[in-house]
């Protein structure tokens, strides 16, 4: 096993080994990998082959922006590899090859994007008209990722909980948990969600001092347990947000352990407040091939060596516009990986410590650089130039570490409905308003200090105690000096792209989106991002707007030659994260009411069946014309199970005035121990509904409406009066008695021998 | 590869100043102003004609539709004109010379009840008797035709059988816009984003003009094509009340998979369609949020409902996922059919609105008759049935079989 051991913020447990199989040869992985990092650790380095070209693709991020790594996993589709936790006995496969991800016959495509420029699909495949019903079908075999078969049955328990809370904190990195921490510490309940599979988030895999000699990692690891002591602080890890809605209603879906009693879970938390603590991914930097395996962002290379213990390389050129970039060069050198040099975007403004300790290690550093290709089907190469496109320099490496800068994860506040806008100091879409109950902290706002953002963290949670009633002026005040005296916002990189003609550079890798592309769409007068998005497919697919999301409107804003276009965020849509349709149905108990002669009925061949709420016998023959049940009934007799029917009383002196307002007849004339069949009608003058209405005795009535009226009935009522105040009661009994209707020219003699009383039409008249 | 060889990257549309005066002023970039402005272009020579969109073109039910098709209405006045616009489709792809994506591959609305397939014979016939494809098949059949379906007893609503309709289908709802856009804008059409009508003028029961954001308008024709917002607008700026409730309407997508759906299946006891677009994704929606709102808001009742649906009707989707949740607008009438009218109450206001969620599919035919109206002020015979009065007059149209709860109560 080729792993990194020593580390103290590994994730994973080497002494623990899994087993799967991947292209039906046996694999070992180790406990705490996902399937991107075990895979990487077995040397697999092309997961996957894009949507359009069927160009290779490998691991980028690890937390699943991209379908790069989307394999079929136990026959299900589209897995994100990065983001699933291996375990044991699992069967991998690569999806939209064919041949094998090194090797696909499709490759060829990719020297046909010439045929394939924006939106090609608009502009041709009809004409003449024969061929559209012909390249149909081969367009819809050519799209589409995954595969599934149509008798496919998805194994594993999908479980549903719905608990409330005074604060949900979204996003476990040190300002949600300095968050979570503040709110909790007012004496409010917290509920804390994470999709990682632990807390911590940029602080878990750093050893860089925090302060005070305590570096990063054990600091969140600290802060990590003060949580775990504190009762009211619900923990939810490998829990993504999904969606946001009215009155602060999230949604989430968690993954199961192996120790949990489902496999995934729905969860829909109604909280009063919310802290927003998502942080931030990085910025995809745009140059030729950018999407190569072997192109991987800071984080990605960070995190594999420190928390998954493997080293993603041999020999790295680095191509950053942020200092985690520098400390990532750093912390991967002294593990053994070989630098030859660090491009940085940035003319100035690096950190001087971090610049230092390059220096130390003689990795050069050139400022002002940035990659503009890289070369090899997973890299072997680097063609690196000054942003000005002066020179040209190329450096073998089987590693381009690239990233333009950080981008906030603002979707929950979007969702939230925040208004966003581009500030021009960070670089970022941030939030200029923030709706009732909801905040935001930490590195999404720009922060970068560590202590900036915990106390950012602080600040959030006593806020949002406030919002539940524990105000705390003092302590307040307190956390908005601590901030204002904390380094705010750090000046972020706005450099869009390589200086290059990008017809290769991908802006979005789902759908194998080129900045040329985007400058084609916009030349056929697209000039809105929301339309270029949707005429280019940038942004559309399985990872929606996690590449392109920040890259495609900076790029617009600045290609287009418009003044009057602003750098506009395009719309972000719920699930923020893919959730299984299982997992959203999750237990689903179909609920539904029984009558008081069910068993008897079911027990007599009756054939029940749905209707409304209500389970009720549809018929009792095996043919389906029903035929002797049919003559029966207008021979001799036949009962009807109407139970389910809208029954209730009304009552009060204001009891006549209701049923005059609400029943188009004129109910005044019904007499007591009197019945008569009425409509109502919607304020359209259309019928909505209809049954007898008898009189009981003055002002006190008993009706009856269609079983589907029967729900809604009362508020009809309540809401059609509702100016009036009219003095009545109303009792909702349909639950209360069954009805039988008996029809037929012998129903007067059975009726007369259930009533054990003597009948007659003129007696019911 | 002939076929795929394209022409330079010309503009679609250009961006032209307002003019102070058009022959027509078309409130709304959707489907069927876009529409209406491209026959006034084409059919009657009437070039100097704006179309104005507060947004930009498609932003409203004509970019957020599931662009499902058919003719297999259930009225004999709505079958004419949804038959036409199903024809137009091929004819439009030539002419407007882009693809619009037509796959015609059939509808299957399920039945789950014995009552359901009987009520299901009136529309066959209806539909037959006009021309249109259209035949009940049982549950065994469907199950030949979707092998995902789920055709067992013990789901809450078991199939048993559907009404088929071959010629129906789904096109792709934004090469409509743009196609519609780019030969309206090439034949002279002034397509205004971001322009937003704010007022209308009238003078002796006559149009005269209309206010946007960018400026004043003269013109003798206006039509109101603002889809939802189209009420709001006929009450807000003339005073005249339509019957309409504006409704939030969500769809959804799943992450895009190769062909497992051919057809547009659709279950109202289940309040849910699926259909698979081009790009493989399983498209879903159906049932309206029962209150009236204008919010394009999205809820987390519904994309659950939808799953729970769909887990039951096609199991093998439960190992799927939902990638993207959206809403629009559905602006309904009492009798889910469309106000299409005009020189009625004034003079030169035409109304092409209160097309609910069923507004893609007719767009084409609408369009074509609209533009005949507004351009010879005569109301063609197969848009008579729609016209606003039949409301006062108690003339309703009887396309729902059971009536729909959108009003205020629930
Ligand atoms: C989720 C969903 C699914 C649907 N599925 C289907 C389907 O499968 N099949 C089907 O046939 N139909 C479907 N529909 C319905 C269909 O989309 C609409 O009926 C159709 O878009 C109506 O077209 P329209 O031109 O009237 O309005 P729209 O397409 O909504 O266009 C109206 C335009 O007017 C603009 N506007 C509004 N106010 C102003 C103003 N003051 N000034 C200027 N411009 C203004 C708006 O911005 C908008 O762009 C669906 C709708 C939704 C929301």
């Amino acid at each position: 096993m080729n792993r990194l051991e020593k580390l103290p913020t590994l994730r994973i447990n080497p002494a623990h080994p899994i087993s799967f199989t991947y292209k039906n040869k046996t694999c070992q992985g180790v406990s705490g990998d996902t399937i991107a990092t075990a895979l990487y650790a077995n040397g697999i380095r092309i997961f996957s082959r894009s949507l359009k070209y069927h160009r290779p693709r490998g691991l980028y991020s690890l937390d699943g922006e991209s379908c790069n790594t989307f394999m079929e996993v136990d026959r299900i589709p589209n897995v994100c590899a990065e983001t699933t936790r291996l375990r044991d006995g699992m069967t991998v496969n690569a999806q939209n090859v064919k041949g094998t991800p090194e090797f696909d016959l499709l490759g060829f495509l990719d020297k046909l994007d010439w045929a394939m420029p924006a939106g090609f699909y608009y502009r041709s495949l009809h004409k003449p008209a024969w061929i559209w019903p012909i390249a149909l079908k081969q367009v819809r075999k050519a799209a589409g990722l995954g595969k599934i078969a149509p008798d496919f049955h998805i194994p594993g328990k999908y479980d549903e909980i719905y608990p409330q809370t005074d604060v949900c904190v979204i996003g476990g990195g040190a300002a949600g948990m300095s968050a979570a921490l503040a709110a909790a510490r007012q004496g409010l309940r917290v509920i804390l969600l994470e999709s990682r599979p632990w807390l911590g988030g940029f602080f878990d895999y750093r050893t860089v001092e925090y302060a005070g000699g305590v570096p990063l990692y054990r600091r969140a690891r600290d802060l990590v347990q003060q949580l775990e002591q504190t009762p009211n602080v619900r923990i939810f890890t490998h829990t993504a947000m999904i969606g946001a809605y009215h009155h602060n209603l999230i949604t989430a879906f968690q993954k199961g352990t192996e120790t949990d009693h489902f496999d995934e879970r729905y969860i829909e938390i109604q909280a009063q407040s919310i802290i927003v603590a998502t942080g931030c991914i990085e910025r995809p930097l745009l140059f030729e091939n950018n999407e190569r395996p072997g192109v991987i962002q800071i984080g990605c290379a960070h995190r594999l060596a420190y928390s998954f213990g493997v080293l993603p390389g041999k020999r790295a050129v680095f191509s950053v516009g942020h200092d985690l970039g520098i400390e990532a060069a750093i912390d991967l050198f002294d593990l053994g990986l070989e630098i030859p040099c660090l491009a940085d975007i940035r003319e100035d403004g690096q950190d001087a410590y971090l610049v230092a300790r390059l220096a130390e290690r003689n990795i050069p550093l050139l400022r002002g650089w940035i990659a503009v290709q890289a070369h090899g089907k997973t890299v072997k190469k680097a063609t690196l130039s000054p942003i000005d496109g002066s020179q040209q320099r190329d450096i073998e490496c089987d590693l381009l570490v690239a990233s333009a800068g950080m981008t906030p994860v603002t979707a929950p506040l979007s969702l939230l409905q925040a208004t966003l806008s581009f500030d021009d100091h960070t670089g970022f879409f941030l939030p200029i308003k923030l709706p009732p109950q909801v905040h935001a902290a930490g590195r999404l706002l720009g922060l970068t200090n560590s202590l900036s953002i915990e106390a950012s963290g602080r600040l959030a949670g006593i806020s949002a105690a406030a919002d539940c009633g524990r105000q705390d002026v003092s302590k307040l005040n307190e956390a908005r000096e601590e901030l204002s005296r904390l380094p705010g916002p750090q000046r972020g990189s706005k450099l869009v792209t390589a200086p290059l003609k990008g017809r290769k550079t991908f802006i979005c890798f789902d759908e194998d989106t080129t900045v040329k592309n985007i400058r084609q769409a916009i030349q056929m007068g697209f000039d809105e991002p929301e339309l270029v998005k949707r005429f280019t497919a940038a942004g559309t697919g399985p990872g929606q707007g996690g590449i392109p999301g920040h890259n495609l409107p900076l790029f617009i804003a600045q290609t287009n030659s418009d003044g009057d276009v602003k750098t506009k965020a395009t719309t972000v849509r719920a699930p923020l994260v893919p959730a299984f349709i299982a997992t959203y149905a999750a237990s689903k108990h179909d609920m539904c009411k029984r009558t008081p002669v069910h068993d008897m009925q079911e027990k007599a061949g009756g054939m029940m069946r749905r209707i409304g709420v209500w389970q009720r016998a549809r018929y009792f023959s095996q043919d389906l014309s029903c035929r002797e049940e049919i003559e029966n009934v207008r021979n001799n007799v036949g009962m009807l199970d109407a139970s389910t029917l809208g029954k209730f009383r009304i009552w009060g002196p204001d009891a006549l005035k209701a049923l005059q307002r609400m029943y188009v007849s004129d109910i005044s004339r019904v007499c007591e121990g009197k019945i008569k069949y009425s409509a109502m009608c919607n304020e359209d003058g259309c019928i909505i509904d209809d049954g007898v209405i008898v009189k009981r005795a003055e002002n006190d009535y008993y009706f009856t409406t269609s079983t589907g009226r029967a729900g809604s009935t009362v508020e009809w009522f309540r809401y059609h009066t509702r100016y009036d105040g009219w003095n009545f009661y109303m009792v909702n009994l349909t639950d209360v008695f069954g009805v039988i209707n008996l029809a037929g020219p012998n129903a007067l003699r059975v009726l007369e021998k259930v009533a054990d009383t003597y009948l007659s039409n003129e007696a019911l008249a | 590869m002939g076929f795929l060889m394209l022409k330079k990257n010309k503009r679609f549309w250009q961006r032209v100043a307002l003019q102070s005066h058009y022959d027509a002023v078309i409130i709304g970039g959707g489907l069927h102003g876009l529409a209406t402005a491209y026959f006034l272009a084409r059919q009657h020579g009437m070039t100097n004609v704006a179309v104005v969109e507060k947004e930009y073109i498609g932003f409203g039910g004509a970019g957020r539709n599931t662009a499902i098709v058919r003719a297999n209405q259930r009225t004999p006045e709505n079958i004419p004109l949804y038959r036409e616009a199903l024809e137009l489709w091929p004819v439009l792809t030539e002419e407007l010379d882009f693809n619009l994506m037509f796959n015609n591959c059939g509808n299957l609305n399920l039945m789950h009840s014995e009552a359901a397939m009987n009520a299901a014979r009136m529309n066959v016939a209806t539909a037959q008797f006009h021309g249109v494809e259209s035949h009940l098949i049982d549950a065994r059949q469907c199950k030949e035709l979707v092998p995902a379906l789920n055709i067992s007893e013990d789901i809450t609503f078991p199939i048993i059988g559907a009404m088929y309709h071959p010629p129906g289908g789904i096109l792709r709802h934004d090469a409509v816009v743009w196609g519609l856009a780019k030969s309206a804008s090439r034949l002279g059409v002034h397509i205004h984003q971001h322009t937003e009508t704010t007022s209308i003028g009238v003078e002796n029961h006559k149009i005269v003009s209309v206010d946007t954001n960018r400026g004043k308008i003269y013109t003798p024709r206006v039509l109101l094509a603002a889809g939802g917002y189209s009420a709001a607008i006929s009450y807000a700026m003339l005073g005249i009340k339509l019957p309409i409730s504006v409704l939030t309407i969500q769809a959804m997508v799943t992450q895009p998979l190769k062909p497992i759906l051919d057809h547009v299946v659709s279950s109202g006891a289940y309040h849910a369609y699926a259909n698979q677009t081009l790009k493989g994704e399983i498209a879903t929606g159906a049932h309206m949020d029962p209150w009236p709102n204008y919010t394009t808001h999205t809820t987390a009742y519904y994309i659950k409902h939808q799953a729970e649906a769909l887990a039951e009707l096609l199991p093998c989707l439960r190992g799927v996922k939902f990638m993207r949740h959206w809403a629009g607008l559905a602006d309904m009438t009492p009798d889910m059919a469309p106000i299409l009218d005009g020189n009625d109450l004034i003079e030169g206001y035409y109304m092409d609105c209160g097309w609910g969620y069923f507004g893609f599919k007719s767009c084409a035919a609408t369009g074509k008759y609209m533009a005949q109206f507004m351009a010879s002020g005569q109301c063609s015979d197969i848009l008579k049935p729609f016209a606003l009065r039949r409301f006062a007059q108690h003339r309703l149209m009887g396309e729902t079989a059971a009536l729909v709860n959108y009003s205020p109560d629930n």
